[in-house]
């Protein structure tokens, strides 16, 4: 399991319906919206590599500007890590 | 995972992300932010890619990095991550990390064509000193050599240039950033006579108009360019203008995109200064007061071997000649006077530099007009498409001309900047001074005075270094296909996949029985399967580490977790192999007579567990760290019994200070977010050569070049000249080869994050729609790419981030199964010895 976060600007006269849009997906949360268009949006996604899917489709939304990464965490059963000490 | 859990992890990333969009947090937020730290350790760090060097908090968790985030208070990034940066938490966690020695075997013993068997590392050094022993022996210090990278931390390039340099006495040791910016280095030292940027990345928020030359920053240095589209939008005036040979992403912001054939940029730069001289706009107190102006020699060759009919046929590439002799000297430049340059490039006129451009003349004049505004602060950014070239010197060169011509440099938004493809090209590669040709602060392997300096820096006898500059990158290649460098050494870089021509000067080097080949990755690379003893790396956060970015930024990290099974940091891997050397075995016996003290020394006692490096104990490791957390040590500390990186580094410093070259001191790194050098009383310089911000520049001077002895730049006289190869009738496009954004350049990483290879599978060839349709191809079909070295296969792009012109297609090389090196050509800069990757002559088919 990933957890990440963006800030995803947005041209103001489009927050609302980028909003709604986002809202449609399956673990995407936004935390924070300013009236200029800053997004402040989580993603939760399986460890395959699809929240990378998400920052596409994110980009891809009419109205959105531009998506800037932030913070990541992977969350897992934690396997066998060598650790020698 | 409970519910709990999730909502408190998400919280955090969420307000993370608050703080560096700097928009008020909602109160849960921020007391998400401020509460409990749910067990996870958070430290500073550095990002592992590319150059600009962004900061990262690293979130440790049982051992293991479960976290990274921007840092916010990194001034770089100031919290923001590409998308490669986004997944660093994952690139040291990859099923097929390499975690103990292996080496091909057969029978229980070393056989070249024996399948690699898992090894201890006393068996791995061994081996290696075996093979390199016998090596000596045989070929002297000629024959041994090592091939690093701009990846090494600051202190195990500056170890591995001390081990190879003066302990083995082989200056056989050079970087990849040979193929990524050897010709910004010597730009630097001709214009200026000192490397590296007067500018800084604060250039960005005060330039009036940008201008990319041979650069896709959208894509290869994605956190600079969101500050220049930031400067973009909110200041209305500001321009951007990208020149490259096909439309890419970083067009998508620009107000002008100027296309060009290849090889023509050479044309462009002259016609700059052309329009500069007839419009009258050169900055004449300036130019009198700062400006030389020189004419380099021409007819210097393309850096091939001294076979090919380009070099029999070249009269100053320096190559021996019939009567054995150095044909000239392709570095060569004599005095000329400014109305002799006015001269040279008043045949740079619009119309020709348009016709032979393929640029249309209204945006040829507008660039121009840009650099010859007085009003305008123009900062100018480039990275492959200069360094990648034939005349990569020259061109480096050629900007540095534009910019002195109407003296915009060196201050806020006037700034021609060299931006660097990896994390301390610059930190380590150019400052510590590992290229064949070099020592630390500048140096030069080959002027004695410089050799002097180091020797004393380094306790070691007068006459250990050598004076003859060694196999640079390219010619380490032809030098173990030929048999005359046999023992090899690659650590921290995937060359099998990075360098040029890999089918026809790499890979049978590195198979030959005559040389036996060591590589010191973290992970399988094409590079590490090829070899014949593999030593598993610590990396990034396995180790205390250093870099320098692209504006001098040095920064440093402290380790974080234990890297697995028995992988080593490369510096522990350096040390140990010096224990295997005794003075004897490599120095003279005239050396040794002379300087008995040395004698019966192992090079570690000499090199590095001596009164010098070995000076800090190691409870200084804790005392340094302590506002970090308690108890803080690495594992290179525990194993020396004394805090070996901070010995490295204090002595490492001595040779820049008092130069301009000035490092801070050791401990003041771990503290602040990176400090850019010169550091001259803990305080960083910004704009260098200017009064008032560099403290080398004394009050009254304005401005003073004192890279050079008498403190003015040089401006050169260099024409246009075709690129080594063209497209003819077979091989009828040109071939241009880089980077994608999901991929750090050979995807040793990259590939291995779920995301990003999902993001990006596997290489495209980008080629324009009609080009296509000519060889009955459409988008998506499976294709050949051919050039006269090697073949690959893999599909057809018409559309998409990249928009080719006719005649010209691109392929990345981040993708192990199709190889864009088997296809290029190892053509150089005759000066820099740089590849050019980016112009080859290929041919594309239906598969």
């Amino acid at each position: 399991m990933n957890i990440s976060s963006l800030i995803v600007d947005v041209r103001p006269e489009r927050l609302a319906g980028v909003q709604r849009d986002l809202l449609d997906w399956p673990g995407i949360e936004i935390h924070a919206a300013t009236p200029q268009g800053k997004l402040i949006v989580t993603i939760e996604s399986d460890a395959d590599g699809s929240s990378a899917d998400a920052f596409a489709r994110i980009a891809a939304v009419e109205g959105v500007m531009s998506v800037a990464m932030v913070y990541h965490q992977v969350e897992q059963e934690i396997p066998d890590v060598a650790d020698p000490t | 995972m409970s519910l709990t859990r999730r909502d408190f992890i998400k919280q955090k990333a969420a307000a993370a992300a608050a703080a560096a969009a700097g928009i008020a947090l909602p109160a849960s937020l921020a007391q998400a932010q401020s509460g409990t730290t749910d067990g996870v350790r958070w430290d500073k760090g550095v990002c592992r890619y590319c150059g600009t060097g962004c900061g990262v908090l690293v979130g440790v968790k049982d051992g293991r990095v479960v976290a990274t985030q921007g840092d916010p208070d990194a001034p770089v990034n100031k919290g923001l991550n590409c998308v490669k940066g986004y997944f660093l938490a994952k690139i040291q966690y990859t099923a097929d990390r390499l975690t103990t020695p292996l080496l091909r075997m057969k029978d229980g013993k070393f056989d070249k064509n024996g399948e690699f068997q898992p090894i201890s590392w006393k068996q791995a050094f061994d081996i290696m000193e075996e093979k390199c022993k016998a090596t000596l022996k045989a070929k002297g210090p000629v024959g041994v050599g090592m091939f690093g990278s701009g990846q090494w931390t600051i202190w195990e390039g500056y170890a591995a240039n001390k081990l190879m340099k003066a302990g083995l006495r082989s200056n056989n040791i050079d970087p990849n950033a040979r193929h990524c910016m050897a010709s910004a280095v010597f730009g630097f030292i001709r214009t200026f006579g000192a490397d590296e940027p007067m500018g800084v990345y604060d250039d960005a928020e005060h330039a009036d108009a940008f201008v990319l030359w041979g650069s896709n920053m959208a894509e290869m240095h994605p956190i600079l360019w969101s500050r220049i589209t930031n400067r973009r939008l909110t200041a209305k005036h500001v321009k951007v203008h990208v020149l490259s040979t096909f439309s890419h992403r970083s067009c998508e912001v620009a107000d002008a995109e100027l296309i060009f054939t290849p090889q023509t940029d050479l044309a462009i730069l002259n016609y700059i200064c052309n329009h500069i001289i007839q419009t009258g706009a050169v900055n004449q107190d300036f130019v009198a007061r700062h400006v030389n102006f020189h004419k380099g020699v021409t007819d210097i060759g393309y850096g091939l071997r001294a076979n090919h009919p380009l070099e029999q046929a070249a009269g100053n590439n320096g190559y021996p000649g019939a009567d054995g002799k150095p044909k000239g000297n392709p570095t060569a430049s004599s005095p000329i006077s400014f109305d002799e340059f006015k001269q040279f490039v008043s045949t740079y006129t619009l119309d020709y530099t348009a016709q032979l451009s393929g640029v249309p003349k209204d945006k040829l004049e507008a660039l121009a007009k840009l650099y010859a505004d007085p009003k305008t602060k123009v900062t100018s950014y480039w990275t492959m498409g200069f360094n990648q070239h034939t005349r990569g010197t020259w061109v480096n060169n050629m900007i540095y001309n534009v910019h002195l011509l109407v003296g915009k440099i060196a201050e806020p938004g006037n700034s021609p900047f060299s931006l660097t493809g990896q994390p301390s090209a610059c930190g380590t590669a150019r400052e510590c001074g590992t290229f064949s040709h070099r020592l630390p602060a500048d140096m030069l392997i080959a002027n004695p005075q410089h050799r002097e300096i180091a020797e004393k820096i380094w306790n070691l006898p007068a006459g250990t270094l050598r004076g003859e500059v060694g196999f640079h990158a390219v010619q380490q290649d032809r030098m173990l296909k030929d048999g005359v460098l046999n023992f090899y050494w690659t650590t921290t870089t995937n060359n099998m996949q990075a360098g040029p021509n890999l089918n026809q000067e790499r890979y049978p080097g590195f198979r030959d029985p005559r040389n036996f080949i060591v590589v010191s990755d973290a992970y399988p690379t094409v590079t590490a399967i090829a070899a014949d003893l593999i030593l598993p790396s610590a990396m990034w956060t396995e180790k205390e580490g250093a870099y320098g970015n692209a504006e001098r930024r040095g920064q440093f990290w402290r380790q974080q977790v234990k890297a697995p099974g028995e992988a080593k940091s490369d510096l522990w891997q350096y040390l140990e192999f010096a224990k295997r050397f005794k003075t004897e075995e490599v120095w003279p016996a005239e050396l040794l007579d002379a300087n008995p003290q040395y004698k019966s020394k192992t090079l570690y006692e000499v090199l590095f567990a001596n009164a010098e490096v070995g000076r800090f104990p190691k409870a200084e490791a804790a005392r340094v760290n302590a506002h970090a957390w308690a108890g803080y040590t690495n594992d290179e500390t525990e194993h020396c019994g004394f805090y070996v990186q901070k010995g490295l580094f204090e002595e490492y410093r001595k040779f820049g200070v008092g130069k301009g070259k000035d490092l801070g001191e050791f401990d003041q790194y771990h503290k602040v977010r990176g400090l850019r050098w010169p550091v001259v009383n803990g305080k960083e310089t910004l704009w260098r050569y200017r009064e008032g911000y560099d403290p080398y520049v004394k009050t009254g001077e304005g401005v003073r070049f004192y890279g050079k002895p008498d403190g003015k730049a040089t401006i050169y006289a260099l024409p246009y000249q075709p690129a080594a190869e063209q497209p003819d009738a077979e091989y009828d496009l040109w071939l241009c080869t880089g980077r994608v954004l999901e991929h750090w350049h050979t995807g040793t990483m990259t590939r291995r994050v779920p995301e990003l290879y999902r993001a990006f599978p596997d290489a495209v060839v980008w080629m324009h729609a009609k080009d296509a349709d000519k060889r009955g191809l459409k988008h998506g079909d499976a294709v050949k790419v051919a050039s006269r070295r090697g073949e690959v296969q893999l599909r057809v792009n018409t559309r998409g981030r990249n928009r080719m012109p006719e005649g010209l297609v691109f392929m990345p090389f981040f993708d192990e199964h199709r190889l864009a090196n088997r296809l290029t050509l190892d053509a150089t800069c005759p000066i820099s010895k740089e590849t050019d990757f980016k112009k080859c002559a290929v041919k594309v088919v239906k598969a």
